[in-house]
């Protein structure tokens, strides 16, 4: 067997994977499909109202928590002694194949997120309001889904913290471990709102007023921050009592 | 050859479950792992498939650390666990997912497994009970041939029939290559097929010995009116010991008894075993 990285593994790594979590397989990629699409419909400000475009935004941002949250309890809630028995630390693969398959399974939900979101975006501002169509504010909303693949990449990084890592942690290092990814969220975070920010304020303010003579999406958005900042303050508490459970279930466990 | 050397592990900075630890297993023999509830014969096989990391010491499994989980290590070791979780596929499904990752695994003899254990191999996993879905595991984990193979109770939840046919299994797999690591509460279930003792406590290693050498300096069972008994347990059909051997007298080992009389003389067995 050729021991050093083998795509081959990483290839029998999904097989094994789709064929024994078919169903679990389907019904998180409908979930992430409809939460994606109720995310992305509330992420055009053109069509909806300030109420209407928080109630969207709040309830796909509590479903994307519960889902991500369930997710990663579901992979992680057990991870050590379930993973040893699943046989899947065991299983002959290398830390690098494992990881791969870790991240390539992530890859195309980011993808269909990302694509659903300009799809929504583009597809409703041109439909109900097509002035609003512009190679800017498709660059903004492309922007913007960056939070979505940050969402993505740090629940990847959670679940690889949690199954290639915390099999046997010290306190330490479960608090080293808490600490860089509440910093490599708050990274993204970062990232997503001074990019969104920084577009629609230094580059667009007054650009669409110019162009449509509406303010309204204007208004909005600048009002997202506000509810970015109540997102992502309940994205990292969340996050934090996930980390406490899994860490104290784990201890809980180990006492047994 | 598994070689553990000042083995430290524990699961907090407080509680040591491994402290100074050290064990040599040899090839070619079915090892019992045994000791009471919670001294670490589970972590101890988790520590062999490298599936947790010592804190310090050395473990050695032919040259190879478990904890690198190198993919040549791996492929040639098979973990039974206590409980598995297995996916709602059929076992020969789970064998044909599975079974590129091994290479010495035999189609041969994961068939005939399944109909020595009488497991219907197209048959969904989510149908089995507890016992059914251990013995299409044991089917699996005995094809994959690989050199080292380790098993937490294996016995339980198996009916009398499956156990009696897993220690034929076990007996028949067993070759001058494997080493076997079985750690058990039930030890008369296994007590036929092991060739070496292993018995751990909260303190470490308290005994490691073969059955042959244990059988030739100790009587086990009646005693007759001369001998000395070291330990004598009183039982439905009477009082059995373990005493020193100093007649020549050949008796089956009876494990459980010298489990019970380890953890009360572990000085005196271990000074009659050394002293040959």
């Amino acid at each position: 067997m050729n021991t050093s990285f083998s795509l081959q593994r990483v290839a029998l790594l999904f097989r094994k994977f789709y064929t024994e979590r078919r169903n679990i397989t389907l019904l998180g990629y409908f979930i992430v499909l409809a939460v994606s699409a109720i995310n992305a419909y509330s992420a055009t400000p053109a069509v909806l109202d300030d109420q209407i475009h928080y109630f969207f935004y709040s309830t796909a941002t509590a479903l994307y928590m519960a889902w991500i949250t369930g997710a990663t309890i579901a992979t992680t809630y057990y991870h050590r002694n379930r993973l040893t028995r699943l046989g899947a630390i065991t299983l002959p693969a290398t830390v690098g194949e494992k990881y791969t398959f870790v991240w390539l399974r992530s890859l195309p939900v980011a993808t269909v997120e990302f694509l659903l979101l300009i799809f929504f975006v583009a597809g409703c501002n041109n439909l109900f309001n097509p002035a609003k169509i512009s190679p800017m504010v498709l660059v903004t909303e492309i922007l913007d889904s960056k939070d979505y693949i940050g969402m993505f990449l740090f629940q990847s990084f959670l679940m690889l913290v949690l199954t290639y890592r915390h099999r046997q942690t010290t306190g330490w290092q479960t608090v080293a471990q808490v600490a860089m990814g509440i910093l490599i969220y708050m990274a993204f975070t970062f990232l997503n709102t001074a990019s969104v920010n920084g577009v629609y304020f230094l580059f667009m303010n007054g650009t669409i007023c110019s162009t449509t003579g509406d303010t309204t999406s204007l208004e909005v958005v600048s009002s997202m921050p506000d509810a970015d900042i109540w997102a992502n303050c309940f994205w990292v508490f969340a996050t934090l009592f996930l980390w406490a459970a899994t860490y104290f279930r784990y201890k809980e466990e180990e006492a047994q | 050859m598994i070689t553990i050397n000042h083995l430290n592990y524990g699961y907090s900075r407080k509680t040591k479950v491994f402290d100074d630890f050290s064990l040599t297993l040899a090839p070619g023999h079915i090892h019992g792992l045994l000791g009471c509830n919670g001294v670490g014969k589970s972590t101890l096989l988790k520590l062999l498939c490298g599936a947790l990391t010592p804190q310090s010491g050395e473990i050695s499994i032919d040259g190879f650390t478990p904890r690198d989980r190198r993919v040549d290590f791996l492929s040639n070791m098979m973990i039974l666990p206590e409980e598995m979780l297995l996916p709602a596929v059929s076992i020969a499904t789970y064998a044909k997912l599975t079974a590129p990752f091994y290479p010495k695994f035999s189609w041969d003899d994961f068939h005939n497994h399944c109909r020595a254990l009488e497991i219907d191999e197209h048959r969904s996993m989510s149908a089995f009970s507890m016992g059914l879905k251990k013995r299409a595991y044991i089917a699996f984990a005995l094809a994959c041939n690989t050199d080292y193979l380790f098993m937490d109770e294996p016995t339980n939840g198996l009916d009398i029939p499956s156990k009696s046919i897993l220690r034929r299994l076990l007996a028949s797999v067993a070759t001058d290559e494997k080493t076997i690591v079985i750690s058990t509460h039930q030890v008369r279930d296994i007590d036929t097929l092991i060739d070496n003792v292993v018995i751990c406590d909260t303190h470490g290693l308290v005994l490691s010995a073969a059955t042959d050498a244990l059988c030739r300096h100790f009587v086990f069972g009646k005693t007759l009116p001369d001998e000395e008994p070291l330990y004598t347990e009183t039982t439905p059909m009477g009082n059995i010991s373990l005493t020193p051997n100093t007649s020549g007298r050949e008796t089956l080992p009876n494990i459980e008894l010298l489990f019970n009389a380890t953890l009360q003389h572990r000085e005196a067995i271990n000074r009659i075993l050394t002293h040959e």
